[in-house]
Parts: C-alpha cells; sequence; structure tokens
C-alpha cells in the first residue's frame, strides 16, 4: 500500500475505533473523486469522522448544518455591494473548501439541496455571471438521520447517485466502546493527529488510482452486476451505466488501496454494496441484501 | 512479426512431415519446386526477403498448372492432383503473410496427408499418417498458442487426436461403406503386382521364385493338412504349343454339388492383388465363393480383376467329382517336334504299361537319369522338351511338370499342368499361412480312374522341396555351407520380427482394411440392424439419429459451456484447480474471487493454504492484472493436483 495512506489509515484508526471497513471506504470514495454519505443516528462519530479525515491528509475542512431555512447562498457564497470599492465583493461559502461536511442534509429544503449537489457534480460555484472553481481536491460528506423522517426532505433518487458511496458507522464493537468510554481528556474528545499529506498529494493518488488496470474479465464481471440488478424486476431501477462507471472507479480506488496495480473481483465486491445500496430501491419494498447481490452473480 | 518466424518454422516442419511420403513419388521437378519454395518463405521470414509481386505469383500458378498438365498429357487422375496439391502447398508457403494464411497451409497440409491413402493403406503408412496428423495438428495448436516450447502443442495434439478416436472407431464401424473400393483412381492402375501369366515356359515359375513377396495368406478353421499336400490350383493349363503351355479351355462352370463331402478343409484365403481373375485353392475346391466361379477343371476364377486384396471363405476336399477328360484335348500335342520324347513316351507304352506304370518310368527317369534342380537351368530352344530330358538335365518344377505332361500325352494319356502355389510358412505369431510368390509351382495332374490324380514330379528330383520350400533349398544354410552360429541366432530374430510384422500387417489388412461393404453388413445383421429389412433398417436409422443427436448435443454442450468462462487458457487452468478443490470437498462458490477463495482454503484446510494462495497470485497476475507468467501458472496447478491425488 501507498505509505501515506497507510500512515493515514492507521492514524484514523486511533480517532474512529473499530470502523476500518468505513475508513477505507472514506479514503478510497475520496481517492476516486467520489462523494460520501453517511446515514447514521446522531452521536456516531460521524463529524469526527470527517474531522479526523481532513487533518490527517491535510486538507482544509468546513461544516455546514443543513436546517430548513438555509439557504443556498448560505452554503456558496454571496456577492456584498462594497461602498467603499463601490462594486460588490464575493464572499465565499464555506463550500470553498477541501472537506465538506454536509451535516443532517436531509433538512435542507430541496433548492438547497440542489445547489450543494449540483456544485457537487460540477466541482464550481456559477453565480453573478461569474464561474468560480472550487479547491481540489473537492470532497463532501453528507450525513443524514435514517430513523427521523420529520421535517425532513430525503433526496430524491437521481441526487443520491451523485454520492458514490453510502456507509453507515453503526455501533461501535466492545472493545472499542470501552476505549472510548476511558478517554477522559479534552472532554471525551480525540486529539486530532498531525497532518501526514496535503492537498497536492492526494490529487497525485487520485490520478494514480485512475491508472490501475482493469481486464476484460473483470469489465465482464462488473457488466453482469449490473446485468442482473436490471434484469428480473427485483429493483424499481438497475444500476445506470454511470452506476457502473463510478463502480469501476471505487473498484480502482480500492485496489490502490490495497497496493495493487489491478482490480480483482475482490475489489469490485468491496466496495459494491456500499455503491448500490441507496441507488437500488427494492421493487417489493422489501430489503434487499447487497451481498445477496453479489452471491448470485458468477465471477466469469 | 519476431515470433511469426518461430511460428512459421514449425508450420513449414509440420508441412513437411506431410509432404515427405510423396517426395518420391512426385516428378523430379515439383519436389524441387516444392523444396525451393519452401526455402525461399523460410528466406523471407530470416532474411527479410522480399514476398514475390502478384504478378510473379499468378505466372507462377498458372506455369506450375501449365507444367503439370504437359508433364502428364490430358488425362486428370491421382498422380496429376497430387501433383498440382504439392505445387500449390509450395506456393501458398511463398505468399504466406498473415496468420490466416498459415492456418490455410496447414488445412492444406491435412488434405495432402489424406492422400497417402490413394497409394498406400498399409500399416506403415497408416502409423506414419497418424504422426502427420499428430504434427500437423500440434502446428495449428502451436500456431494459436504461441509458447516458447512445443511439447506442450504436441501433447494438446496427442490428447485431441486421441478423443477424436472413439467418433473415428463409430463412424469406421457404422458410416455406410460403398461397395467396392472407395478410390476409383485406385482400380485403374496395377501396380508392382507379381504373379503368374496364363501361360508357363521355362523360366515363368523359376522367376518367381526369387521374389519373398507375400502371394496369399490362410487361416484355416480346423486342424491344417500336411505340408507336402498343401498344393495351392491356380490355373490349369490345357495346350502346349511346342514352346509354352497356355490355357485355351472354354468357359465352363463346374456344375454344383448337393453335400459336401465329410472329408473336408475349411478355410479363409486373403489373395494379395495381382491384376488377373483367378484365384487360388486348395486340391479341390468345392464350392465357390460369392463373386466368383468355379471352372468346369476345378480353378476358381473371380468376376472381376484381383485388384485390391481379396478375402474368400473356401471348402476344399480331394475327393471333390471331376469332369470327365472327354476329347482329344487332353492328349493333344504339336504336330511335330521334340522328337526323342515321343519315340520314349512311345517306347514305354509299347511295353505295355498302364497309366500307373506311365507315371512310374516317368518319375523314375527324373529320379535316377541324372536329374538337377535348378533355379538356372540356361536357355533352351527349339525342342526344348528333348534338349531338357537328353541334354540339359537341369530345370526348375516348371521344366519337369511340362516334360512330364508332354510324355504322359504322348503316349495317350490324358495329363494337363497345373500351376499354383506348394506349401507355405506357418506363422506361429498369427496361426496363419503365409505363401509367398517364392511358393510358386508346377505339377501334373493325370486322368486315370475317373479322377484326375496328382503327381508332382519334383518330389523325387527335389523332395526337400516340398518338405521345407523353395526358398530353403536355393539359400545358403539350405546348402549345408556352414554358418556362424552367431549368425544363425542372428537370422533366427529377424526371422521372429519379419513373422512378426506379417502378423500386425495381416491383421492390419484382416480387421482395417479387409472391413468392406459386406462385412460391415453382416456385422450390422448381426446386430440385428440388416438395412434390407424394414424393421431393421428402422432401428439402423433410429440408432443412426440418435448418434447423430448425442454428438451434436455434446458439441452444442461444449459450445454453450466454453462461451462463458472455458475460453480463456488461465481461466481452464484455474478451473482445473477448482475442480480439484471441489474434489477435496472445498468447491468455490461461484460468486467467490480467488483470493476471497484461496483465503478459505487457508483457513479450512491450512495446509492447502499456501500453495492455493500461490496459484490465486499467479492466477490474477495473469487474469486480471498487467503481467504474469503461463508457465509458472500451468506448473503451480500440475504440481498442486499432481500432490493432492
Amino acid at each position: 500500500m501507498n505509505g501515506t495512506l497507510k500512515k493515514a489509515l492507521e492514524l484514523l484508526g486511533g480517532v474512529v475505533l473499530g470502523k476500518e471497513m468505513q475508513l477505507r471506504l472514506s479514503v478510497a470514495c475520496l481517492l476516486a473523486r467520489g462523494h460520501l454519505l453517511i446515514e447514521d443516528i446522531p452521536g456516531i462519530g460521524k463529524t469526527t469522522l470527517a474531522k479526523a479525515l481532513a487533518t490527517v491528509l491535510g486538507l482544509d475542512f468546513k461544516r455546514v448544518q443543513f436546517t430548513n431555512d438555509l439557504l443556498p447562498a448560505d452554503v456558496l457564497g454571496v456577492s456584498v455591494f462594497d461602498a467603499a470599492e463601490a462594486s460588490f465583493v464575493f464572499h465565499p461559502g464555506p463550500v470553498f473548501t477541501n472537506v465538506l461536511l454536509a451535516d443532517e442534509i436531509n433538512r435542507g429544503t430541496p433548492r438547497t439541496q440542489s445547489a450543494l449537489l449540483e456544485v457537487m457534480e460540477e466541482q464550481q460555484v456559477s453565480l453573478d455571471n461569474s464561474t468560480r472553481l472550487l479547491p481540489r481536491p473537492f470532497f463532501v460528506l453528507a450525513t443524514q438521520n435514517a430513523l427521523d423522517q420529520a421535517g425532513t426532505y430525503p433526496l430524491p433518487e437521481s441526487q443520491l447517485d451523485r454520492f458514490l458511496f453510502r456507509i453507515s458507522l453503526g455501533y461501535p464493537d466492545l472493545d472499542s466502546e470501552l476505549e472510548l468510554l476511558g478517554r477522559s481528556q479534552n472532554a471525551g474528545r480525540p486529539v486530532l493527529p498531525e497532518a501526514v499529506t496535503g492537498a497536492d498529494e492526494i490529487l497525485d493518488l487520485q490520478e494514480r488510482a485512475d491508472h490501475v488496470r482493469t481486464s476484460t474479465p473483470l469489465l465482464r464481471y462488473v457488466r453482469d452486476l449490473l446485468e442482473w440488478t436490471r434484469a428480473g424486476g427485483r429493483f424499481v431501477n438497475g444500476l445506470s451505466p454511470r452506476a457502473g462507471q463510478a463502480l469501476v472507479r471505487a473498484s480502482r480506488a480500492w485496489a490502490f488501496l490495497d497496493g495493487r496495480d489491478y482490480v480483482l473481483p475482490e475489489d469490485v465486491q468491496a466496495v459494491f454494496p456500499s455503491l448500490a445500496v441507496h441507488r437500488l430501491r427494492p421493487a417489493g419494498g422489501t430489503p434487499v441484501d447487497m451481498g445477496a447481490v453479489l452471491d448470485a452473480v458468477p465471477i466469469p | 512479426m519476431i515470433h511469426d518466424k518461430r511460428r512459421f518454422s514449425v508450420v513449414l516442419a509440420a508441412l513437411a512431415v506431410a509432404f515427405a511420403p510423396h517426395l518420391m513419388r512426385v516428378p523430379a521437378f515439383v519436389a524441387a519446386f516444392v523444396c525451393s519454395a519452401w526455402g525461399y518463405a523460410l528466406g523471407m521470414q530470416y532474411r527479410g526477403w522480399a514476398v514475390p509481386p502478384r504478378w510473379l505469383r499468378v505466372i507462377l500458378a498458372l506455369g506450375c498448372l501449365g507444367l503439370v498438365f504437359a508433364h502428364y498429357g490430358r488425362s486428370f487422375g491421382r498422380d496429376e492432383g497430387v501433383a498440382l496439391l504439392s505445387l500449390m502447398l509450395g506456393l501458398k508457403a511463398v505468399e504466406s503473410k498473415s496468420v490466416r494464411d498459415m492456418l490455410a497451409l496447414l488445412f492444406l497440409a491435412y488434405f495432402v496427408v489424406v492422400t497417402n491413402v490413394l497409394y498406400s493403406q498399409g500399416l506403415l503408412m497408416s502409423a506414419y499418417m497418424v504422426l502427420s496428423v499428430l504434427a500437423v495438428t500440434a502446428a495449428l495448436i502451436h500456431l494459436h498458442s504461441a509458447r516458447p516450447t512445443l511439447a506442450p502443442d504436441l501433447r494438446g495434439g496427442a490428447v485431441l487426436l486421441a478423443q477424436s478416436l472413439p467418433l473415428a472407431l463409430l463412424l469406421f464401424v457404422f458410416f455406410p461403406r460403398l461397395p467396392g473400393a472407395l478410390w476409383g483412381v485406385q482400380d485403374d492402375r496395377d501396380e508392382g503386382v507379381t504373379g503368374f501369366s496364363d501361360t508357363l515356359e521355362p523360366g515363368s515359375v523359376s522367376s518367381l521364385s526369387l521374389s519373398g513377396e507375400v502371394a496369399f495368406r490362410v487361416d484355416f478353421f480346423g486342424p491344417a493338412p500336411d505340408r507336402d499336400s498343401l498344393y495351392w490350383r491356380g490355373l490349369v493349363l490345357d495346350t502346349f504349343d511346342g514352346s509354352k503351355w497356355f490355357r485355351n479351355l472354354p468357359f465352363e462352370a463346374a456344375e454344383k454339388i448337393a453335400d459336401l463331402p465329410t472329408d473336408r478343409t475349411e478355410y479363409a484365403l486373403t489373395v494379395e492383388p495381382h491384376g488377373k481373375e483367378w484365384l487360388f485353392a486348395l486340391d479341390l475346391p468345392v464350392i465357390a465363393p460369392r463373386g466368383t466361379v468355379l471352372r468346369s477343371d476345378r480353378t476358381l476364377v473371380s468376376l472381376r480383376l484381383v485388384r485390391s486384396r481379396m478375402r474368400y471363405d473356401l471348402v476344399s476336399a480331394p475327393a471333390a467329382p471331376a469332369v470327365e477328360a472327354a476329347g482329344s484335348r487332353w492328349t493333344a500335342l504339336p504336330e511335330d517336334g521334340n522328337p526323342r520324347a515321343r519315340e520314349l513316351a512311345l517306347k514305354w507304352r509299347g511295353e505295355g504299361r498302364g497309366t500307373r506304370g506311365l507315371i512310374a518310368a516317368a518319375l523314375d527317369l527324373f529320379r535316377e537319369g541324372g536329374f538337377v534342380y535348378s533355379l538356372q537351368p540356361g536357355a533352351m530352344e527349339g525342342d526344348i522338351i528333348d534338349q531338357f530330358l537328353f541334354a540339359s538335365r537341369q530345370g526348375y518344377c516348371e521344366h519337369y511338370a511340362s516334360a512330364m505332361t508332354f510324355l504322359l500325352r504322348s503316349a495317350g494319356v490324358p495329363a494337363r499342368v497345373v500351376v499354383g502355389y506348394q506349401g507355405g510358412e506357418f506363422n506361429p505369431m498369427g496361426q496363419y499361412l503365409i505363401v509367398r510368390q517364392s511358393d510358386a509351382h508346377a505339377w501334373v495332374e493325370v486322368w486315370e480312374d475317373g479322377r484326375w490324380l496328382r503327381v508332382d514330379p519334383t518330389s523325387v528330383v527335389a523332395p526337400q522341396r516340398l518338405s521345407v520350400g523353395a526358398e530353403a533349398v536355393f539359400s545358403p544354410q539350405g546348402q549345408g555351407e556352414a554358418v556362424h552360429e552367431g549368425l544363425r541366432a542372428l537370422r533366427r530374430v529377424g526371422r521372429f520380427f519379419q513373422l512378426g510384422w506379417d502378423a500386425a500387417n495381416n491383421s492390419w489388412n484382416q480387421w482395417v482394411l479387409g472391413f468392406s461393404h459386406d462385412r460391415q453388413r453382416s456385422l450390422w445383421q448381426r446386430l440385428g440392424l440388416d438395412p434390407s429389412t424394414r424393421a431393421g433398417a428402422g432401428k439402423l436409422a433410429g440408432l443412426l439419429a440418435l448418434g447423430l443427436a448425442v454428438v451434436l448435443g455434446t458439441v452444442f454442450w461444449y459450445m454453450l459451456r466454453s462461451r462463458r468462462a472455458h475460453t480463456d487458457p488461465v481461466a481452464v487452468q484455474y478451473a482445473r484447480f477448482c475442480r480439484a478443490m471441489e474434489r477435496a470437498g472445498l468447491p468455490r462458490r461461484p460468486s467467490e474471487g480467488p483470493v476471497d477463495y484461496a483465503g478459505r482454503i487457508g483457513l479450512e484446510r491450512p495446509e492447502l493454504g499456501p500453495a492455493a494462495r500461490e496459484i490465486a497470485d499467479a492466477y490474477v497476475a495473469l487474469r486480471y492484472g498487467v503481467r504474469g507468467d503461463m508457465d509458472a501458472f500451468n506448473r503451480l496447478v500440475g504440481e498442486f493436483i499432481g500432490r493432492k491425488m
């Protein structure tokens, strides 16, 4: 594995306890130039994860708490008339950062949600006839509370597609819990580690992850997976071609994290559940385990 | 292009193997053209010689066509076809650039291999043809595998051939055969056949004596008769014109016999092609097998000229009835010539001897008159009987038979010359009798007491001729020379191999080449599939349809199966590993990745873990990675399977 990433994952593991898989997925998501949706109850460590990730990777971090009165300008920024200069001056919103934590995104109005999701896709802000590029890398971690549905605007499927992965953190295991409880210093908050890298290296790593090889048999496997989600009416919609491309990109990042220059079916299987879970809506309403999808499709 | 050199050399080597038997058969200019064309093609690959321009290739092709027609004239048959095929083999090599061209060459090579059967269907040639097919198939595999070594491709070819064997056997037994030779071209030639002609003159039998070629082989369906009664009658010669005996008897079939005599010998005779119509049978044939006629002189003739090996079942009995020697035919002699012999015969007759007495007198003359049994009696002209009887006194069996018949006829006793074979060599390895051209013989039949009595004058001159055969009489050790003991042992070993080889050839002839239309029919009948009855034909058709369905079904199944995973050699090899693990009770789930699977193997069967891990690594590197070592992977899987078994 790449030394920087290994170190980063180690450090992150010391902050978010017992969540190696989720940490890996988060880093892979960043490497694949994707955005991450974390669905969980409050107080499980979502903010900690986002902050730690930004800090360890040496990236800027900003946070937006979504509420139903949050306006797009609150996220993107606003032009204010400066009397002294006699011109409009742009005040960048929190979106101008490397890592943006969009907390409880489903509490925001559809209008604000759309504004953010558009920016996530385009990596630029278009306001007042001018286009402003966001810093790179740009990585959004959005959280939503799955249980508390009152007064929320669930993200439409078309917009869920903008998130590469959707993960849940879940409760820590017993040992981690114990260690967590034992942390007394700093009012129970973890001490954030030092940065091990910076934006430039992350960009370079993203570039390298793009060149991980995907052989024809592997692409055939991905195709078979996509095909399986579309056939047989198991889901309202199957995975889209864009989702397929995202799957390949994510698999590459996963393989790169593993230190390989080629993708294995195992890589695809590792990222598939997180990638497909928010994109596939079961036709009958009964949830379908993504592991069952993997089990049903033989590796060619 | 760089590895194409090697592939092309392999293809050319396979072509050479396929073409080699034709090298001596085609005209010299064809052989020279093919060799130089191949040489140039190699030069193209290794020295970068230019591909001949299109117009030159067209001219060459037309020129070859013209040369073949100029050489052979206007007829077009086997030799012309093969010559043309050979020329094209050379031309195609010169214009070969792509893999497609090499494929065309190899398929052409298969065709060239097949043309060998137009010349020889013997055991040796068949073995060579199998070898050629193996070589061409291996080259075909090599063309696709492009492996650095040939051994796996050869092995692959052998496996392929072995797999095709059951189907070939099935087709051999059940594919409908045409009556007669399939290769019509074979029928219009009789090359290299030796045997009798229908005239007997001094030298006609002795010239055969030097040939070790097989005349026919005999399987006895019971105890074989004694060696000295093994007289294989071929032709009865009834007319003498002063210099030679020939057959002049009008064709007349013998009457059929109601009951077979009790004292009979049953056997099957397989005659080598000799291009004539007569067949051979032991004294005296009583029934005519299918396709033959029994003449009134109790000789067998075939309805077709014997141009291919022919097997027929025979029954012979010494006591078969004979046709009365009526008329003057059997005592007729030329008006004049050989006065001294006539005088001697009349003198014997004047002494009041009966037929028996005359025979005894003639035999006594041969026994006591200083006669010598010789292969080179020297040339004789004019009154050849007189010269032989009173001057040279040296001769081979034809001289004795001819002279004795002349004497008896001069004395007014009906007599005739019979030519055929005497004796034969029993092959203990195949339990059959080999009769060679060197066993050719001539003897006399005399009419006495209502039947033709066989008299062999040679028996009194050279008794050992009948007990050991002519070959032994005239070979060095037969003349009692002191032969070194080691040399004799060596000769015995040689003899052993000769007999073994003949036995193998005989089995090949009987079971493979001899599997004719008739034998196929009789096999079907024995299986209850007689195509001439309605039920049998229906059953046969049903069986054939079923067989076809099974074969096609299998092919389709394989095609369907292989469409998914088994086209890639890497996948095939990995599937072998998975099957081995499945037998070990740890099957791979279809959706289980190779690394996960190896991990699970390591958990459940720790002793197999490291090897499985190695195989998985080699596999993913080959199938998903950038670089991989196919040979190492093959070796790993091979070792794994070998160790587990």
